[in-house]
């Protein structure tokens, strides 16, 4: 008898899922666009929020819900076993923040809102949080799907976007490359940038707030 | 580091399933493996001799006949 895949399997339940994920992505949009609304109206001119809402793609779906198994295989003897309602991050925003400093503003004002929810943060390499992530439900649109929100220093947040789509995104083209992440010499490359960006911020920030330093520059 | 033990047996890094292997050894580390055990444990499971002809995972959940099958399909 013809058996469909584990992976066909959840194709089709990631089809059934699309529009209620949609929905919840479009309201975790609306609700931390609306909750930060007050750091937005104060921000200085060259300081930035900008709010990014995504919907996992299928394939991307399938591949994080596999590699989340030991060894990154289905076990095709237990179809019934995997759904991707066990994934944390079917929707997702992310707010990029400029510079990193009102970083702490919009976690303080989003971590009371999203009480609750499960911390995850994304560590910067140094024993230290490089972007604050949370992952929860937000019921009022949706008992099953779950949602994440990141708030990222913005330089790494675009940074990521490049380099995210042209190595880490499920290509089979890409697939040599992606080993190719992994190892050594790029990790340290890939490092040596997230290092590079937060110490502009840094310096950026220190400037601004150096009183001397900024009768200099004007 | 643990890490530091497997490459410098000749184990590579398997990105998209997360395990260390060594083709010459046929033996596969699970990153839950690796990471929930000691230093000591893992230079002994790397040393120890493996009779069967086929590979060796090393897996904290033992891994199912069509887990392997595939697995091994992968490393070739």
């Amino acid at each position: 008898m013809f058996r469909r895949t584990i992976p066909d399997q959840l194709r089709e339940e990631y089809f059934d899922l699309l529009p209620e994920i949609g929905r919840v992505a479009g309201y975790l949009e609306a609700e931390i666009r609306y909750h930060t609304r007050e750091i937005l109206q104060r921000l200085q001119p060259y300081e930035q929020l900008v709010f990014k809402s995504r919907v996992k793609g299928c394939e991307s779906a399938l591949q994080s819900l596999r590699r989340r198994q030991e060894g990154g295989t289905f076990d095709a003897g237990r179809p019934d076993a995997y759904s991707l309602l066990d994934l944390p991050d079917l929707a997702g925003v992310r707010v990029l923040v400029f510079p990193r400093s009102r970083l702490t503003d919009v976690d303080l004002v989003l971590r009371e809102v999203f009480e609750g929810w499960s911390y995850d943060p994304v560590p910067d390499g140094a024993g230290g949080v490089l972007a604050p992530k949370y992952s929860g439900r937000r019921t009022q649109v949706s008992r099953k799907v779950r949602a994440e929100y990141q708030i990222v220093p913005m330089l790494i947040g675009l940074y990521w976007e490049v380099e995210h789509s042209a190595i880490y995104k499920p290509a089979p083209a890409g697939k040599g490359l992606k080993n190719k992440a992994a190892s050594e010499p790029m990790e340290d490359l890939n490092a040596s940038v997230v290092r590079a960006l937060l110490n502009f911020e840094a310096e950026f920030e220190r400037r601004k707030l150096d009183p001397f330093e900024r009768t200099c520059d004007s | 580091m643990k890490k530091d033990i497997l490459w410098g047996a000749d184990y590579r890094y398997n990105f998209d399933r997360d395990i260390y292997f060594n083709r010459k050894a046929k033996k596969a580390f699970s990153l839950e493996f690796v990471d929930d055990k000691s230093e000591e444990e893992i230079r002994k499971r790397i040393g120890e001799n493996t009779e069967s002809a086929g590979w060796t995972f090393y897996f904290n959940s033992i891994p199912s006949d069509s887990v392997r099958q595939e697995l091994e399909r992968v490393l070739g």
